[in-house]
Protein backbone atom coordinates (compact mmCIF):
# COMPACT_ATOMS: atom_id res chain seq x y z
CA UNK A 1 0.00 0.00 0.00
CA UNK A 2 2.86 2.55 0.13
CA UNK A 3 1.87 4.11 -3.52
CA UNK A 4 -1.69 4.71 -1.71
CA UNK A 5 -2.54 8.52 -1.48
CA UNK A 6 -2.97 9.87 2.07
CA UNK A 7 -6.39 11.54 0.30
CA UNK A 8 -7.85 7.70 -0.49
CA UNK A 9 -6.80 6.59 2.52
CA UNK A 10 -8.84 8.97 4.72
CA UNK A 11 -11.61 9.26 2.60
CA UNK A 12 -10.96 4.81 3.36
CA UNK A 13 -11.14 5.56 7.05
CA UNK A 14 -13.92 8.42 6.77
CA UNK A 15 -16.02 5.58 5.46
CA UNK A 16 -15.72 3.64 8.32
CA UNK A 17 -12.34 1.39 7.90
CA UNK A 18 -10.75 2.58 10.84
CA UNK A 19 -7.74 -0.02 10.07
CA UNK A 20 -7.04 2.39 6.53
CA UNK A 21 -5.91 4.84 9.52
CA UNK A 22 -2.96 2.30 10.61
CA UNK A 23 -1.63 2.73 7.26
CA UNK A 24 -1.48 6.79 7.96
CA UNK A 25 0.42 5.81 11.09
CA UNK A 26 2.44 3.57 9.91
CA UNK A 27 3.51 6.37 7.05
CA UNK A 28 4.06 8.77 9.66
CA UNK A 29 4.94 8.04 12.76
CA UNK A 30 8.97 8.34 12.59
CA UNK A 31 8.46 11.98 11.47
CA UNK A 32 5.34 13.25 14.10
CA UNK A 33 8.21 11.04 16.98
CA UNK A 34 10.84 13.19 15.69
CA UNK A 35 9.14 16.28 15.55
CA UNK A 36 7.83 15.78 19.20
CA UNK A 37 10.90 14.49 20.61
CA UNK A 38 12.46 18.25 20.09
CA UNK A 39 9.54 19.27 23.22
CA UNK A 40 10.48 16.83 25.52
CA UNK A 41 12.96 15.09 27.90
CA UNK A 42 11.78 11.53 27.44
CA UNK A 43 11.43 8.77 24.76
CA UNK A 44 8.16 7.95 26.43
CA UNK A 45 6.88 11.42 26.71
CA UNK A 46 7.53 11.45 23.05
CA UNK A 47 6.22 7.93 22.24
CA UNK A 48 3.01 8.87 24.25
CA UNK A 49 2.38 12.24 22.32
CA UNK A 50 2.92 10.66 19.45
CA UNK A 51 0.35 8.65 19.85
CA UNK A 52 -2.14 11.20 21.31
CA UNK A 53 -1.50 13.34 18.51
CA UNK A 54 -2.68 10.16 16.35
CA UNK A 55 -5.65 9.64 18.05
CA UNK A 56 -6.54 13.56 18.23
CA UNK A 57 -6.42 13.21 13.83
CA UNK A 58 -8.45 10.60 13.64
CA UNK A 59 -11.31 11.52 16.07
CA UNK A 60 -11.06 15.28 14.31
CA UNK A 61 -10.98 13.08 10.42
CA UNK A 62 -14.03 13.93 9.58
CA UNK A 63 -13.47 17.74 10.27
CA UNK A 64 -10.33 17.42 7.61
CA UNK A 65 -11.58 18.52 4.44
CA UNK A 66 -8.11 18.61 2.28
CA UNK A 67 -8.02 22.20 1.95
CA UNK A 68 -3.91 21.16 2.86
CA UNK A 69 -2.21 18.45 2.66
CA UNK A 70 -2.91 15.80 4.89
CA UNK A 71 0.34 15.74 6.20
CA UNK A 72 0.69 19.35 7.16
CA UNK A 73 -2.36 18.95 9.00
CA UNK A 74 -1.32 16.31 10.71
CA UNK A 75 2.07 18.52 11.90
CA UNK A 76 -0.26 20.92 12.92
CA UNK A 77 -1.73 18.74 15.70
CA UNK A 78 1.91 17.13 16.98
CA UNK A 79 3.25 20.88 17.44
CA UNK A 80 -0.05 21.81 18.99
CA UNK A 81 -0.20 18.60 21.10
CA UNK A 82 3.68 19.34 22.41
CA UNK A 83 2.99 22.90 22.87
CA UNK A 84 0.07 22.22 25.36
CA UNK A 85 2.04 19.59 27.18
CA UNK A 86 4.77 21.88 27.30
CA UNK A 87 2.80 24.48 28.94
CA UNK A 88 1.07 22.22 31.50
CA UNK A 89 4.45 22.19 32.78
CA UNK A 90 5.36 24.83 34.95
CA UNK A 91 9.10 26.77 34.51
CA UNK A 92 9.46 24.75 31.16
CA UNK A 93 9.12 27.67 28.83
CA UNK A 94 11.53 29.93 27.94
CA UNK A 95 11.01 32.95 25.62
CA UNK A 96 14.47 34.44 25.32
CA UNK A 97 17.84 32.82 25.85
CA UNK A 98 20.82 34.08 28.24
CA UNK A 99 23.77 32.96 30.35
CA UNK A 100 22.04 32.52 33.61
CA UNK A 101 19.66 30.62 32.03
CA UNK A 102 21.86 28.65 29.98
CA UNK A 103 24.11 27.51 33.09
CA UNK A 104 20.84 26.57 35.35
CA UNK A 105 19.60 24.49 32.72
CA UNK A 106 22.91 22.53 33.04
CA UNK A 107 23.86 23.01 29.50
CA UNK A 108 28.13 22.30 29.79
CA UNK A 109 29.31 24.88 27.71
CA UNK A 110 31.54 24.21 24.59
CA UNK A 111 34.83 25.26 26.27
CA UNK A 112 34.87 22.60 28.96
CA UNK A 113 34.23 19.78 26.99
CA UNK A 114 36.53 20.03 24.33
CA UNK A 115 39.61 18.06 26.17
CA UNK A 116 37.10 14.84 26.40
CA UNK A 117 37.66 13.29 22.81
CA UNK A 118 36.03 10.38 23.60
CA UNK A 119 32.45 12.32 24.67
CA UNK A 120 33.00 14.83 21.19
CA UNK A 121 33.02 11.48 18.96
CA UNK A 122 30.00 9.98 20.29
CA UNK A 123 27.21 11.26 18.66
CA UNK A 124 24.54 10.81 20.70
CA UNK A 125 25.73 12.62 22.99
CA UNK A 126 26.55 15.81 20.16
CA UNK A 127 22.72 15.25 19.63
CA UNK A 128 22.09 15.17 23.26
CA UNK A 129 23.86 18.84 23.27
CA UNK A 130 21.66 19.79 20.70
CA UNK A 131 18.60 18.77 21.97
CA UNK A 132 19.65 20.61 25.28
CA UNK A 133 20.37 24.04 23.25
CA UNK A 134 16.85 23.64 20.98
CA UNK A 135 14.76 22.99 24.36
CA UNK A 136 16.64 26.55 25.73
CA UNK A 137 14.56 28.97 22.26
CA UNK A 138 11.37 30.47 22.45
CA UNK A 139 8.32 27.96 21.28
CA UNK A 140 7.85 29.90 18.06
CA UNK A 141 11.50 29.71 16.93
CA UNK A 142 12.03 25.80 18.14
CA UNK A 143 8.85 25.49 16.22
CA UNK A 144 9.96 26.94 13.23
CA UNK A 145 13.35 25.43 13.53
CA UNK A 146 12.49 22.27 13.71
CA UNK A 147 9.38 21.58 11.27
CA UNK A 148 12.28 23.64 8.83
CA UNK A 149 15.91 22.12 9.49
CA UNK A 150 15.14 18.71 11.18
CA UNK A 151 12.18 17.80 9.36
CA UNK A 152 13.18 19.15 6.30
CA UNK A 153 9.74 20.83 5.50
CA UNK A 154 10.06 23.74 2.83
CA UNK A 155 9.58 27.26 4.42
CA UNK A 156 6.20 27.36 2.63
CA UNK A 157 5.21 24.09 4.03
CA UNK A 158 5.86 25.61 7.60
CA UNK A 159 3.83 28.46 7.12
CA UNK A 160 1.05 26.23 5.79
CA UNK A 161 1.78 24.05 9.43
CA UNK A 162 2.07 27.71 11.59
CA UNK A 163 -0.72 29.53 9.89
CA UNK A 164 1.72 32.74 9.50
CA UNK A 165 3.22 33.72 6.09
CA UNK A 166 6.77 32.39 4.82
CA UNK A 167 8.47 35.81 5.30
CA UNK A 168 7.39 34.81 9.26
CA UNK A 169 9.11 31.61 8.76
CA UNK A 170 12.37 32.66 7.12
CA UNK A 171 12.72 34.65 9.86
CA UNK A 172 12.23 32.75 12.97
CA UNK A 173 14.61 29.90 11.00
CA UNK A 174 17.27 32.68 11.06
CA UNK A 175 17.17 33.64 14.48
CA UNK A 176 16.79 30.38 16.10
CA UNK A 177 20.00 29.55 14.19
CA UNK A 178 21.45 32.82 15.37
CA UNK A 179 20.69 31.72 19.31
CA UNK A 180 21.57 28.53 18.61
CA UNK A 181 24.85 29.27 17.01
CA UNK A 182 25.26 31.54 19.85
CA UNK A 183 24.34 28.83 22.46
CA UNK A 184 26.77 25.86 20.87
CA UNK A 185 29.64 28.28 20.20
CA UNK A 186 33.04 26.84 19.34
CA UNK A 187 31.46 23.53 19.88
CA UNK A 188 29.95 23.15 16.20
CA UNK A 189 33.75 23.88 15.30
CA UNK A 190 35.04 20.89 17.05
CA UNK B 1 30.09 44.58 15.17
CA UNK B 2 30.35 46.82 12.89
CA UNK B 3 27.56 48.39 10.90
CA UNK B 4 28.37 45.88 7.84
CA UNK B 5 28.47 42.79 10.01
CA UNK B 6 25.34 43.23 11.42
CA UNK B 7 23.72 43.64 8.33
CA UNK B 8 25.26 40.58 7.24
CA UNK B 9 24.47 38.73 10.57
CA UNK B 10 20.86 39.00 8.76
CA UNK B 11 21.67 37.05 5.62
CA UNK B 12 23.66 34.50 6.75
CA UNK B 13 20.62 31.91 7.01
CA UNK B 14 19.85 32.76 3.88
CA UNK B 15 23.31 32.69 2.21
CA UNK B 16 23.99 29.18 3.53
CA UNK B 17 20.76 28.25 2.19
CA UNK B 18 21.27 29.62 -0.69
CA UNK B 19 18.25 31.77 -1.28
CA UNK B 20 19.73 35.23 -1.25
CA UNK B 21 19.43 37.46 -4.15
CA UNK B 22 22.63 37.05 -6.18
CA UNK B 23 23.63 40.91 -5.05
CA UNK B 24 23.51 39.57 -1.98
CA UNK B 25 25.01 36.69 -2.28
CA UNK B 26 27.93 39.15 -3.35
CA UNK B 27 27.94 41.12 -0.52
CA UNK B 28 28.50 38.27 1.78
CA UNK B 29 31.02 36.51 -0.44
CA UNK B 30 33.19 39.89 -0.31
CA UNK B 31 32.39 40.70 3.38
CA UNK B 32 33.44 37.16 4.88
CA UNK B 33 36.93 37.37 2.55
CA UNK B 34 37.69 40.29 4.71
CA UNK B 35 35.57 39.65 7.83
CA UNK B 36 36.76 36.47 10.29
CA UNK B 37 34.02 36.93 12.65
CA UNK B 38 31.51 37.06 9.87
CA UNK B 39 33.46 33.96 8.17
CA UNK B 40 33.34 32.24 11.30
CA UNK B 41 29.44 32.69 11.90
CA UNK B 42 28.79 31.46 8.38
CA UNK B 43 30.91 28.33 8.90
CA UNK B 44 29.01 27.70 12.12
CA UNK B 45 25.81 27.97 10.70
CA UNK B 46 26.51 25.77 7.99
CA UNK B 47 27.53 22.83 10.28
CA UNK B 48 24.83 23.50 12.62
CA UNK B 49 22.44 22.95 9.52
CA UNK B 50 24.02 20.19 8.81
CA UNK B 51 24.19 18.46 12.59
CA UNK B 52 20.07 19.32 12.78
CA UNK B 53 19.58 17.62 9.80
CA UNK B 54 20.83 14.48 11.33
CA UNK B 55 18.53 15.42 14.61
CA UNK B 56 15.65 13.21 12.67
CA UNK B 57 15.01 10.17 14.78
CA UNK B 58 12.99 6.68 14.11
CA UNK B 59 10.22 5.79 16.84
CA UNK B 60 11.40 3.06 18.99
CA UNK B 61 8.54 0.38 18.74
CA UNK B 62 5.25 0.64 16.14
CA UNK B 63 2.52 3.25 17.39
CA UNK B 64 -0.47 1.78 15.79
CA UNK B 65 -1.31 -1.07 18.33
CA UNK B 66 -1.38 1.80 21.24
CA UNK B 67 -3.05 3.90 19.03
CA UNK B 68 -5.89 1.61 17.90
CA UNK B 69 -6.50 0.47 21.89
CA UNK B 70 -6.67 4.19 22.42
CA UNK B 71 -9.03 5.12 19.23
CA UNK B 72 -10.93 1.68 20.96
CA UNK B 73 -11.65 2.91 24.32
CA UNK B 74 -12.73 6.57 23.42
CA UNK B 75 -15.85 4.51 21.12
CA UNK B 76 -16.37 2.64 23.70
CA UNK B 77 -17.01 5.38 26.09
CA UNK B 78 -18.33 6.98 23.47
CA UNK B 79 -20.57 3.73 22.71
CA UNK B 80 -21.74 3.65 26.08
CA UNK B 81 -23.00 6.98 26.06
CA UNK B 82 -25.11 6.58 23.28
CA UNK B 83 -26.08 3.07 22.51
CA UNK B 84 -29.15 3.81 20.83
CA UNK B 85 -28.60 3.59 17.35
CA UNK B 86 -24.95 5.11 17.25
CA UNK B 87 -26.05 8.37 18.80
CA UNK B 88 -22.98 10.61 19.95
CA UNK B 89 -22.39 14.20 21.53
CA UNK B 90 -25.71 15.87 22.55
CA UNK B 91 -28.02 13.35 20.84
CA UNK B 92 -26.99 10.71 23.08
CA UNK B 93 -27.99 12.52 25.90
CA UNK B 94 -30.93 14.22 24.39
CA UNK B 95 -32.97 11.63 22.47
CA UNK B 96 -33.30 9.25 24.99
CA UNK B 97 -33.94 11.91 27.63
CA UNK B 98 -37.15 12.72 24.77
CA UNK B 99 -37.71 9.16 24.60
CA UNK B 100 -38.31 9.02 28.22
CA UNK B 101 -40.63 12.03 27.96
CA UNK B 102 -42.20 10.92 25.41
CA UNK B 103 -43.15 7.65 27.41
CA UNK B 104 -44.38 9.16 30.08
CA UNK B 105 -46.72 11.18 28.39
CA UNK B 106 -48.04 7.76 26.86
CA UNK B 107 -48.88 6.60 29.88
CA UNK B 108 -49.62 9.05 32.70
CA UNK B 109 -52.00 11.68 30.02
CA UNK B 110 -55.07 11.05 29.87
CA UNK B 111 -57.28 13.58 27.18
CA UNK B 112 -60.70 14.57 28.52
CA UNK B 113 -63.31 12.67 26.84
CA UNK B 114 -64.92 15.25 25.79
CA UNK B 115 -61.80 15.89 22.91
CA UNK B 116 -62.02 11.93 22.08
CA UNK B 117 -63.90 11.61 19.20
CA UNK B 118 -67.36 8.98 19.65
CA UNK B 119 -68.47 6.18 17.36
CA UNK B 120 -71.89 7.27 17.68
CA UNK B 121 -72.61 6.92 21.66
CA UNK B 122 -70.10 4.65 22.43
CA UNK B 123 -66.88 6.43 24.08
CA UNK B 124 -63.86 5.49 22.54
CA UNK B 125 -61.69 2.38 23.64
CA UNK B 126 -58.55 3.05 25.80
CA UNK B 127 -56.67 1.23 22.70
CA UNK B 128 -57.95 4.27 20.71
CA UNK B 129 -57.34 6.89 23.20
CA UNK B 130 -54.02 6.12 23.70
CA UNK B 131 -53.53 6.08 20.08
CA UNK B 132 -55.26 9.63 20.19
CA UNK B 133 -53.85 10.79 23.06
CA UNK B 134 -49.81 10.05 21.58
CA UNK B 135 -49.04 12.46 19.05
CA UNK B 136 -45.77 12.78 20.30
CA UNK B 137 -45.24 9.08 20.45
CA UNK B 138 -45.82 8.95 16.77
CA UNK B 139 -43.94 11.82 15.68
CA UNK B 140 -41.23 9.85 17.17
CA UNK B 141 -41.30 7.14 16.12
CA UNK B 142 -41.95 8.28 12.95
CA UNK B 143 -38.29 10.26 13.73
CA UNK B 144 -37.22 6.84 15.41
CA UNK B 145 -38.38 4.93 11.58
CA UNK B 146 -36.79 7.83 8.99
CA UNK B 147 -33.42 7.96 11.31
CA UNK B 148 -32.96 4.37 11.37
CA UNK B 149 -33.78 4.55 7.15
CA UNK B 150 -31.31 7.39 7.09
CA UNK B 151 -28.79 5.32 8.99
CA UNK B 152 -28.82 2.03 6.87
CA UNK B 153 -28.94 3.71 3.68
CA UNK B 154 -25.74 5.75 4.79
CA UNK B 155 -24.18 2.65 5.71
CA UNK B 156 -24.62 0.38 2.78
CA UNK B 157 -23.44 3.14 0.50
CA UNK B 158 -20.74 3.69 2.60
CA UNK B 159 -19.79 0.41 2.31
CA UNK B 160 -20.11 0.73 -1.46
CA UNK B 161 -17.48 3.33 -1.70
CA UNK B 162 -15.09 1.40 0.74
CA UNK B 163 -15.30 -1.50 -1.67
CA UNK B 164 -15.14 0.30 -4.67
CA UNK B 165 -11.76 2.23 -3.19
CA UNK B 166 -10.15 -1.07 -1.85
CA UNK B 167 -10.88 -2.48 -5.53
CA UNK B 168 -9.24 0.47 -6.54
CA UNK B 169 -6.02 -0.04 -4.56
CA UNK B 170 -5.83 -3.50 -5.07
CA UNK B 171 -5.61 -2.65 -9.24
CA UNK B 172 -3.17 0.02 -8.61
CA UNK B 173 -1.14 -1.97 -6.30
CA UNK B 174 -1.44 -5.10 -8.99
CA UNK B 175 -0.27 -2.30 -11.43
CA UNK B 176 2.97 -1.71 -9.94
CA UNK B 177 6.10 -3.49 -11.14
CA UNK B 178 7.79 -4.74 -8.41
Amino acid sequence: MTGCSDEIIVELVKGGDADAFGLLVHKYQDRIYSTILNYVSSVEEATDLAQETFVKAYSALHRFHGSSAFYTWLYRIAVNTAIDHLRKRPGVRIDSLGDDRLKESGFEPAAGRSSDPLHALAVKEEQQVIRQAISLLSEKLRTALVLHDIQGLSQEEVAEILKCPVGTVKSRVSRARCELRNLLGDYLER
Amino acid sequence: MSRDCKRISELISDYVDGTVSPADERLVSEHIAACEDCKRAVARTRMLVSQLGGLKAEVPFDLWSGVSRRISEKQDQKSTRGRLLGLSGWKAVAIPLAAAAAAALIFTVRVPESTVPTQGNKPASPQQQVTQAAPVSSEYNAYLQAYSRFRASQSLSDRAAINAAARLQRQEQEAVPR
